[in-house]
């Protein structure tokens, strides 16, 4: 659930060039989390505020675009994760704990979890589903969306308020320092496949909830860490689709006159190379 | 105000920069009546597409009102006051409210994104065509329509990727994009730039025909000979307007070289006074 959740959000962040959003995002929900475990709060509770406050804040340097997206988000997210990291140091007693926010522990996920994660996929298919268009149309040509009035800036507010939902409700399971991968993975995977829109947002969940599954599975079997596993399969999803696109280019089917086949050759600008009918 | 019913676009002392001091635009003054086609020619930092973003609601300008089938739709008096007219607050996004229709520049959409046609086209009624991410049957052949009528088989188009497409075909993409809102007012920033004299030749030939419809078209342009001295009516712009009129009267020595900065407004009078001396 938590991958197939990353994939299809992930679609949207690869696609609009923000790859490292979620990378950042996760770092800096690891401070909130932190701070509010100290002060014996409702993790869930501490990290969605702290991680809707840098959601707010990333939005807002992104928007007067004077800095890059990339630079503002290393700033606020770093930051967020490097208090974390101090209010642990401070109190060691706790660093058990935090092993599995930072690297994921499967097996640690109580019911509570269950019911977040549950809740917060279902709240992201909604709002996937409801503005696709919205999103694709500020995503592809930005200004003319706002010409024909769509709320851009409101629409791209949520829409980090949703990712930092997602990497809350996820962060138990995969692990703060791990989740970047598990959100992009699926995403960059699928978009090597095809160019159909809709294909890449399919894909990617499946991808996504099948690196989750084999990986989570494979942690059992070998005894490894669950988030360092999923995320590996990931990347190794990603290495076959890229593999995949790459064959697919060489060995691309054509045809000359009736004759239709496959042989690996390379595009130059016009394809062209003798066969005996020809 | 002004309530004649010919008028389509009126702009009052339009005052907009990028930075504090330097207008980009400096006191613009054009009123265009309904059914005219107008070709906005200028240099490349005159002003013309910060013009047209204007109008259609991207930029505030500093000062000025922009007034649209005599509806009000931004009024900023030269105190910097705004005056929030009832138009946007109230009819907003309202199916009886023309509106217009705007085609970017080709250069300024992400041309790495993957999408179709159909899925470019049907961002122009992402607000008529369901809250579901696929389309009404209506939309779809609404859609189907409006690239047919632009030359564009839909049955060999609409599953296409934008990106594959040639440069005047991604024009006519965008321009079905705007013509779907069914606009009275159509903007067009550079439609020609990049594109070959048989490109050239077709979109013009689709503007006009837009035209006799009854759509009023204002049409950016840096080229002179191959369009904007072949539409009915030319503005010459450069921080304001330098001269507007049919383009034989319009389009002279001297007009051009002011547009294009090449002498100010003193030493075309200095010449002018050493011709009739």
């Amino acid at each position: 659930m938590v991958g197939g959740v990353c994939g299809l959000l992930g679609v949207y962040i690869v696609l609009r060039g923000m790859s490292y959003i979620g990378h950042g995002m996760s770092h800096a929900v690891f401070g909130g989390a932190v701070a509010s475990y100290i002060l014996s709060f409702n993790v869930y509770i501490g990290a969605t505020l702290w991680g809707f406050i840098s959601a707010i804040i990333i939005n807002e340097i992104n928007r007067r675009n004077k800095i890059k997206a990339d630079a503002a988000i290393g700033v606020v997210t770093t930051a967020g994760f490097a208090i974390g990291v101090l209010l642990i140091s401070t109190t060691r007693s706790f660093t058990r704990d935090f092993e599995s926010l930072l690297f994921g522990n499967i097996l640690g996920i109580t019911d509570q979890d269950l019911l977040v994660i549950s809740l917060v996929s279902i709240l992201t298919i909604l709002f996937v589903f409801f503005c696709h268009k919205k999103l694709i149309f500020i995503l592809f040509d930005k200004e003319t969306s706002k010409v024909y009035g769509v709320k851009g800036d409101l629409l791209e507010l949520i829409f980090s308020l949703v990712l930092a939902a997602v990497v809350i409700a996820s962060m138990n399971a995969i692990g703060v320092t791990l989740l970047a991968a598990a959100i992009v993975a699926p995403a960059i995977s699928a978009r090597m496949l095809t160019n159909n829109f809709l294909k890449i947002v399919t894909i990617s969940t499946i991808i996504g909830i099948a690196t989750s599954f084999l990986g989570m599975y494979a942690s059992f079997y070998f005894d490894s860490a669950s988030g360092a596993t999923i995320v590996l399969f990931g990347a190794a999803a990603f290495g076959i689709s890229a593999l995949y696109a790459f064959l697919r280019r060489i060995y691309h089917t054509h045809s000359h006159g009736d004759q239709k086949h496959a042989h690996p050759h390379i595009h130059v600008q016009e394809h062209q190379h003798p066969h005996q009918n020809d | 105000m002004n309530t004649n019913n010919n008028i389509c676009l009126n702009l009052q002392n339009i005052t907009y920069g990028y930075s504090y001091h330097s207008p980009v635009l400096d006191g613009v003054n054009l009123t265009v009546p309904k059914g005219r086609m107008l070709g906005l020619l200028g240099p490349s930092g005159s002003g013309k597409s910060t013009l047209l973003k204007i109008i259609v609601g991207l930029y505030k300008p500093w000062h000025g009102s922009i007034e649209f089938n005599n509806y009000i739709m931004c009024h900023v008096s030269s105190k910097g006051q705004q005056h929030n007219s009832w138009f946007r607050s109230t009819f907003r996004g309202h199916n009886d409210i023309p509106s217009i229709g705007y085609v970017p520049q080709v250069e300024s959409v992400d041309w790495t994104f993957p999408v179709t046609v159909k899925e470019v086209v049907a961002m122009g009624i992402w607000d008529q065509s369901g809250a579901t991410p696929w389309l009404t049957k209506n939309a779809s052949d609404e859609i189907d329509y409006i690239l047919d009528s632009l030359g564009l088989d839909s049955s060999l188009y609409l599953k296409r990727q934008i990106k594959e497409l040639s440069g005047g075909e991604q024009q006519r993409v965008f321009l079905a994009r705007a013509l779907i809102r069914n606009p009275r007012l159509l903007l067009l920033d550079e439609p020609t730039s990049g594109v070959d004299y048989n490109t050239r030749e077709r979109i013009l030939g689709i503007l006009t025909e837009l035209n006799i419809k009854g759509i009023t078209i204002i049409i950016a342009t840096h080229d002179i000979t191959g369009l904007a001295r072949r539409l009915p009516w030319v503005v010459c712009l450069n921080k304001n307007i330098v001269s507007e009129g049919s383009p034989a009267d319009t389009l002279t020595e001297t007009n051009l070289l002011k547009t294009y900065g090449l002498i100010d407004n003193t030493s075309v009078t200095s010449t002018k006074a050493t011709e009739e001396g």
